[in-house]
């Protein structure tokens, strides 16, 4: 995978482009699902209330070196369906990665699969991670799955780890991939 | 697990998935069987939830991926 520190990445999976994003990707779309609340949810956020000049703020201090911030676009359309975010911790060799799929129409169809399997080599080989992390806010039952589908072990569950921004609070799941777990898997054919 | 058990468990599976019954393999999990994604798993839990009357603990929620762990947190 061509990449350099701090330059841009650009990948694709079988239907998506993958790359990262810059202030000019802040368009409606983008924007609109930092103000959705259903998806906000699942980040443990109420909407924030954001125009697109926050957003493309938001998206420039990814630097893509400590922090990652990637598009991921529908092939056909070009259309922008989510983002995923890597945070490589270089020191300790661990990256937390999220992601938002912003296209509800997409939901359910896989999308969080094969984006993670194909940005797993970049975080592993590339960026030299011996590990990844997943944590998830709140009882989010599709993120859950979508880690347990990938081989995710779930390594703790941190109860009322988090103030929910709707009352009360909200429990931590995390999830962890060890590059040798992953290698495994690879080598099984099961990613 | 008894047969009953591993009934009712495809029973909630295949409504959560939208499929028949005995579309679902015995072995049936995660990672193998495709009518399982992430809105199906959903589905299922809220499902699992409802039959047993109670919400599932979270280290429940997070041990459920196949077949029979649904069979297990049903009894």
């Amino acid at each position: 995978m061509n990449w350099e520190p701090g330059k841009p990445l650009i990948t694709q999976s079988e239907r998506f482009i993958i790359r990262s994003l810059s202030a000019k990707d802040a368009g409606p779309i983008y924007t609109s699902w930092w103000n959705d609340a259903e998806i906000q949810k699942g980040f443990n956020f109420k909407p924030r209330g954001w125009d697109q000049q926050r957003a493309a703020q938001h998206i420039e201090t990814f630097d893509n070196r400590k922090k990652f911030h990637l598009g991921i676009f529908e092939k056909q359309t070009k259309k922008i369906i989510g983002f995923f975010a890597i945070w490589p911790n270089y020191t300790k060799k661990v990256a937390l990665t999220n992601i938002c799929i912003g296209d509800k129409a997409w939901w359910g169809k896989g999308v969080t699969l094969e984006v993670r399997a194909r940005l797993l080599p970049f975080i592993f080989n590339t960026l030299g991670m011996e590990k990844v992390e997943g944590e998830i806010h709140g009882r989010n039952l599709p993120s859950i799955y979508n880690y347990k589908a990938m081989g995710f072990t779930p390594e703790a569950v941190v109860r009322e780890h988090l103030i929910s921004p709707f009352g009360g609070r909200v429990d931590a799941y995390h999830f962890g991939l060890l590059k040798e777990e992953w290698l495994e898997m690879r080598k099984a054919g099961k990613l | 697990m008894s047969a009953q058990d591993l009934i009712n468990a495809k029973a909630l599976l295949a409504g959560a998935s939208q499929r028949q019954p005995h579309e679902i393999p015995d072995d049936a999990s995660v990672t193998n069987f495709d009518g399982w994604d992430s809105l199906s798993h959903m589905r299922l839990i809220m499902a699992m939830e409802e039959k047993i009357g109670r919400e599932l603990t979270p280290e429940a929620v997070v041990d459920i991926a196949c077949l029979s762990d649904v069979a297990k947190y049903l009894t």
